[in-house]
């Protein structure tokens, strides 16, 4: 049962935080308050919260997508040579 | 922009002859038919169907010159499929920006060869379908009026099947990121927007777009003319072909270089006559790309597979090598500073998170940060990648981070805040004045 | 009295009120207005959830309008201002409200399947609806004192809420933070 995850349009992003409250298991704050988003995908009632907080945001700049086939890539690291995802 | 030294090129007679960086030809199309032959013509191409020239450019193995190393003729076709499938005609764009402060590679090659460059772009165009071909180039800075010089020569002499157009966008470090330069091209807004779509799907006024660096198109111009497995004849053979280098910083004649790929390092310097003493690090790639260290690396090949056993990358072919006598905490200090202020300011991680790690990393060059301050600024160069709408903070970060990696000894003498630098002036170049943002910024204008 | 007549202003009175909340609200969201009783997710949703039920009321004071003989107002006045005759200037302005809310509440609903500048541009007539509503309380509700005191104190709430968002930072607006140690070369 393939899952669905969060994505993020970064630009739209204002930092309001709306998310992180709605979806605690997935999204947590940095201290500047714009959201870490974990890519682990949302199943049963994870769904139902994901989709309340993709709902929620003001500047509408969350989505639930199909999750890719890969395994998530693991967030980068204290990143090593050029950083490109 | 300032720049350290003017660039001077030279014949890279121990690695071959030089295929860009020949007898300059400048704004002269005689010279450069008498040089070159004359543009070879191909057929018009149906809309979805590729041209045979992206057939050669995938044997040739040419990767993009601008930092990306992707493989061009997969980018074409890539081109001409979503083309296709939108229903739209593809676009060209040039990117000429030169936004890289230690590189002047492209602004060199359109000075030296602007009919190269431009002759890449028309062959590309028509090979995937595109009837215009835009070349961008930074304003207040000489390569658009040699390109415009450039292209009124072509009209003169009769025009070329697609046509040509060039702008000026400003001079700001994101403005050449794929996405904001054809922001700019088709809505005259210089700033990055969200990914996916990626440009080569919806990309100048969402059309499907080819945007690639100048000295790509200048080595599509030449493939061709004389064949993929003329271009293959040099270079790595999983990288093929020659690359333009600007060397900088602690050598005899710095300046822009052209080399096979997969040159080591240590050859490149001696072309740029040698380092002037003794060399501790070299910045490898551009102000997003990461320091490597000079014994460590100094016999590796100036290439992606090459650099990346140290965790550096040729990146825009950039290498600025650091005397003894520098501090590389204080140079990456300043760099960082400066790319902190260049973000767009689009997103948060970036905007905040960029200028945090600038104000770390200025109290660490100057010996007043302590150890849970740099704890924190590991925390942090650890949550900003991957969260911004395009790769500027990911290359600030991994620029900053490998500043930590590779002088962790001076890392530990600015903790108990003492340097082991004596010189006073920096080595890498940094501009100087601000190139102020748009007023606008698209979705911003009510709030 | 008549019992429609009594329903109309009750529901008129109420809708405005609601409709002050949900101005107020959406302010707050926008500002980030938010505490730790009331965190931004909160602040959000009753927006959303308030402006809803002050569209229910805004039904009901309509729908009696409709049903209640003793005005001429018909379905067409509804959405069509000034063009019937009782208290025409006023009824109209509560007719041109009704019609932006029609188009704020629709967009809103629709807000994913439209352009952004196209849904910002329609939410910022609420502004504009809301003081349209006022005005049409106070003119063609009858002259009594409590509709002038609440009217009042509805006016008295947005324009501070109004004056707040305006005068203060916009939540994000810092700029670009200035790096202030200045990078030295230390001896």
């Amino acid at each position: 049962m393939s899952g669905h995850i969060v994505s993020i349009d970064r630009i739209a992003c204002d930092g309001f935080g709306t998310c992180a409250q709605l979806l605690p298991e997935r999204v947590i704050l940095d201290e500047w308050g714009y959201p870490i988003i974990d890519p682990t995908p949302v199943n049963g009632t994870e769904r139902q919260h994901a989709k309340r907080a993709v709902n929620a945001c003001p500047r509408l700049a969350l989505r639930l997508e199909k999750a890719p086939h890969e395994a998530p890539a693991a967030r980068p690291a204290a990143a090593r040579g050029a950083g490109r995802r | 922009m300032t720049r350290t030294s003017s660039p001077a090129p030279r014949a890279s007679s121990d690695v071959g002859a030089p295929r860009l960086l020949g007898d300059p030809v400048g704004v002269d199309l005689a010279k450069h038919v008498a040089t070159f032959g004359t543009l070879p013509s191909q057929h018009r191409i149906k809309r979805g169907h590729a041209g045979p020239l992206v057939a050669e450019i995938e044997q040739s193995g040419l990767a993009g010159r601008g930092g990306g190393w992707f493989p061009t003729g997969r980018k074409m076709h890539a081109v001409v499929n979503a083309a296709r499938t939108a229903r739209k005609d593809p676009v060209v764009v040039v990117n000429a920006m030169e936004g890289e402060p230690a590189a002047s590679k492209d602004s060199v090659l359109v000075h030296r060869n602007p009919h190269l460059v431009l002759d890449g772009a028309v062959l590309a165009a028509q090979a995937v379908g595109s009837t215009v071909a835009y070349v961008v180039s930074h304003r207040g800075g000489r390569s658009v009026g040699t390109l415009e010089r450039a292209v009124e020569q072509r009209n003169a002499r009769g025009g070329d099947p697609v046509e040509l157009r060039v702008l000026a966008a400003p001079a700001r470090y994101v403005a050449s990121e794929e996405s904001a330069l054809a922001h700019f091209v088709g809505e005259g807004i210089g700033l990055p927007v969200t990914v996916p779509p990626r440009v080569f799907e919806s990309g100048v006024r969402r059309r499907p777009t080819l945007l690639s660096n100048a000295e790509t198109f200048a080595h599509i111009a030449l493939i061709a003319r004389r064949g993929s497995g003329w271009f293959r004849q040099v270079g790595d053979p999983s990288q093929p072909g020659t690359m333009l280098v600007s060397v900088s910083g602690a050598v005899a004649s710095p300046g822009v270089i052209e080399v096979p790929t997969g040159t080591t390092m240590r050859q490149i310097l001696g072309l740029a006559g040698g380092t002037t003493g003794a060399v501790s690090a070299a910045v490898t790639g551009g102000y997003g790309g990461a320091w490597v260290s000079a014994g460590a690396a100094i016999d590796l090949p100036f290439s992606i597979q090459g650099l990346r056993q140290v965790g550096g990358t040729p990146g825009a072919g950039v290498l600025a090598v650091l005397p003894t006598d520098a501090c590389g905490l204080v140079e990456t200090a300043n760099v960082v500073r400066w790319m902190a202020g260049q973000s767009a300011g689009q997103c948060g991680p970036c905007r905040f998170g960029l200028a945090a790690v600038a104000q770390d990393f200025a109290m660490l060059s100057s010996g007043k940060l302590k150890g849970t301050g740099l704890a924190g600024l590991e925390r942090r160069l650890g949550i900003i990648p991957g969260r911004g709408a395009c790769r500027h903070p990911d290359g600030a970060v991994g620029f900053a981070a490998s500043a930590l990696q590779v002088f962790g000894d001076e890392v530990q003498r600015h903790l108990s805040g003492h340097c082991s630098a004596g010189r006073r002036t920096f080595v890498l170049p940094v501009p100087t004045g601000k190139v102020p943002l748009p007023v606008e910024r698209p979705g911003e204008e009510w709030r | 009295m008549n019992p429609l007549w009594l329903a109309t202003r009750a529901t008129g009175e109420i809708s405005l009120v609601l409709f002050t909340v949900v101005t107020v609200m959406g302010i707050a969201t926008t500002k980030g207005w938010a505490s730790s009783r009331w965190p931004e997710s909160v602040v959000t949703l009753l927006h959303r959830n308030i402006s809803l039920l002050s569209v229910v009321f805004l039904g009901v004071h309509v729908s009696t309008t409709i049903i209640d003989a003793y005005v001429p107002i018909g379905w067409v006045d509804v959405v069509v201002p000034f063009i019937q005759p009782y208290r025409t200037l006023w009824v109209g302005l509560g007719t041109v409200a009704f019609d932006l809310t029609l188009a704020i509440i629709i967009t809103s609903l629709l807000r994913r399947r439209m352009p952004q500048g196209l849904w910002k541009g329609i939410h910022w007539t609420s502004y504009l609806m809301w003081f349209v509503a006022v005005l049409h309380g106070l003119g063609s509700g009858s002259d009594q004192l409590l509709t002038r005191v609440v009217a009042a104190a509805m006016a008295l709430a947005v324009v501070a809420a109004v004056v707040a968002r305006f005068s203060t930072p916009h939540r994000q607006d810092d700029p670009v933070v200035s790096v202030k140690t200045r990078t030295e070369i230390p001896r």
